[in-house]
């Protein structure tokens, strides 16, 4: 499998001078920059890692000790290739779709981004997962997945935040996870 | 001179006294005997038929080295639990409520609880209010409500997100948005100090006289120098790590001899001792042999590093894992000498594991935190014997606190 593409490289490169050398929002604003032609802005740190074990109790082929195995037929599945680095619910099991948030929740303006690979054009695409807020935990459909999943401390790439950074009236609490593609990434 | 003002106007201060002192005695009354649940009117004498039986409400008993606390954010629900447990008996001793993702830390004689909590007016909506609330462990009763500024980092729980001083005076909350800081509470006064400003940095590894160290994106060290008005002093120390160190997100840090110990996502485990004078690191440590990496032996989960101070002993959560696996449960812990990285023994747990913990007595208990079946299970240390487990606990149980000393 492509897993780890010249674009993921690219991205890690940038990635780690840019944070060496600037503080975080000055960093997020040079990835930002750097995926031009996209409204991905701004790239900011997401959230989940907590919601694991929700993840592991309510979860369908999440990610295992084997590592990453992904698919392409199934989004409500935690094996499905767009969900490489989710830690959540996916909103498809609980009212929405792959890029669209249940009824009656909000969504947050900024998103983690990771790069997954899909089996079935054996391309690499950028993925933005957003959170949709301002309700419960769904807690259908929770996975746990860590392709590339980086500490706290690099947390433009780490997904146990809760990033509902920018959703309305400052509803920082966590419903699902929605799994947009950006672009290719290759 | 309220007073002075009521006794001109009405020319009876004897009976403004009295009456003053009624109001005073039916306060004190109010305050002695809380405003009970309203009973329904509709109920007959049965349902309050004096019992033969006395009823009472228990009291925890104080807290020894073998106490150990299950903490369960209950998947980033509005809600969470921390569950004190007697672990020298196995046995649950209540339960604290909290509220989203909560920082919960024990003070060092274990006879407090503090837990900093959000929570929102209307579930999941409406006014965010953020608190700190201090506990008695024995009443398991709030002793302390001190209010905080709405930015405390909402992430899944991680011990030294948030962290008391090493005199247990003051306590420290990270903030991620707007912009970098720490929230500062004085815990003699019960009130809120400041939010003090540092650079992209993260958790609060505390240290005595008034010092507490931080880790940053490019693997420094911040050391910060505080009084008690919260004016900072800060100074950055070297790098720990290398930058391709991945290192798991809940290290391993005792708040009494300040020894820090953290390992990468491949088991090379850096250690450090955080003081007033200085950061001291120590030569890294390889946990796992070149044929045991040939076999992808790796650390995975949680809660994946603990240590015994007494016995210098490192306990790694660990198992055969692909890579980029780093938060899957494991199935055993391997221990090894915490300065010459010596195996000195591997505990098959049969049970996969999330979080681990180690009292700091003579005959140690090894802690497990199996975050599926919401069930706790105790080892012995030394032999790896199975011991006892707790089941039951929670929705998803994640996290372990045990006393520091």
């Amino acid at each position: 499998m492509k897993k780890n593409s010249g674009f993921d490289s690219t991205i890690e490169k940038l990635a780690r001078g840019t944070a060496s050398k600037t503080g975080r929002r000055s960093f997020i604003g040079k990835v930002g920059g750097f995926l031009a032609g996209t409204a991905l802005l701004p790239l900011l740190p997401v959230d989940r890692r907590g919601r694991l074990n929700q993840a592991h109790a309510a979860s369908v082929n999440s990610m295992t000790r084997e590592g990453w195995k992904p698919q392409d037929k199934d989004p409500k599945s935690c094996d499905y290739w767009r969900h490489c680095a989710i830690d959540g619910n996916v909103c498809d099991c609980c009212g929405g779709t792959l890029t669209s948030c249940p009824p009656g929740t909000t969504v947050a303006s900024a998103s983690w981004v990771a790069s997954c690979y899909n089996p079935g054009d054996g391309m690499n695409y950028l993925i933005a997962y957003r959170d949709c807020c301002g309700k419960q935990t769904c807690g259908r459909c929770g996975c746990v997945n860590t392709e590339g999943e980086l500490p706290v401390y690099r947390p433009e790439l780490n997904n146990d935040i809760v990033w509902c950074f920018g959703a309305e009236d400052d509803n920082m609490t966590y419903h699902c996870t929605i799994s947009p593609v950006v672009g290719k990434a290759t | 001179m309220k007073r002075s003002n009521s006794q001109t106007k009405t020319g009876r201060p004897s009976v403004m006294r009295r009456f003053a002192g009624h109001l005073a005695a039916a306060a004190v009354l109010t305050a002695a005997q809380p405003a009970l649940a309203e009973m329904p009117a509709t109920l007959d004498g049965l349902a309050t038929t004096p019992l033969h039986d006395k009823v009472t409400i228990d009291t925890a008993p104080p807290s020894d080295s073998k106490r150990v606390y299950v903490v369960d954010p209950g998947h980033f629900n509005m809600t969470s639990v921390i569950f004190p447990v007697d672990g020298k008996n196995n046995k649950l001793l209540g339960m604290v409520d909290a509220t989203k993702l909560p920082n919960a830390m024990i003070t060092s004689d274990g006879k407090r609880m503090v837990v900093a909590n959000t929570m929102y007016s209307r579930v999941a909506r409406g006014k965010r209010d953020d608190y700190v609330e201090v506990l008695d462990m024995e009443t398991l009763n709030p002793v302390a409500d001190i209010d905080i500024p709405e930015g405390r980092f909402l992430i899944q729980v991680l011990d030294k997100m948030a962290s008391l001083s090493t005199d247990d005076k003051h306590m420290f909350f990270y903030q991620f948005a707007p912009t970098p800081g720490v929230g500062m509470v004085d815990l003699q006064k019960n009130s809120f100090v400041k939010m003090l400003d540092v650079p992209d940095c993260y958790y609060v590894f505390p240290a005595p006289k008034q010092n507490f160290y931080m880790h940053c994106r490019d693997g420094s060290m911040l050391q910060v120098t505080y009084d008690d008005k919260g004016n900072t002093k800060q100074k950055t120390h070297k790098p720990i790590r290398g930058e391709k160190d991945f290192m798991m997100n809940n290290p391993y840090y005792s708040t009494s001899n300040n020894r820090l110990v953290w390992p990468n996502y491949e088991g090379r485990v850096f250690q450090a001792k955080l003081t007033a004078s200085g950061a001291e690191y120590m030569k890294p440590i390889e946990i796992f042999s070149d044929k045991e990496k040939a076999e992808n032996w790796r650390p995975g989960g949680w809660q994946p590093v603990a240590y015994h101070k007494d016995r210098n002993e490192i306990y790694l959560l660990a198992d055969q894992r692909a890579k980029w696996t780093h938060k899957t449960p494991s199935r055993f812990v391997v221990v090894a000498d915490a300065t010459t990285g010596k195996r000195l023994r591997k505990i098959e747990m049969k049970h996969d594991i999330d979080a681990i913990a180690v009292s700091q007595d003579k005959e140690p208990h090894l802690y497990a935190l199996d975050t599926i079946a919401k069930t706790m299970h105790t080892f012995d240390a030394k032999t790896g014997k199975h011991v006892a487990s707790l089941d039951e606990l929670g929705k998803a149980p994640i996290m372990l606190i045990v006393a520091d000393k």
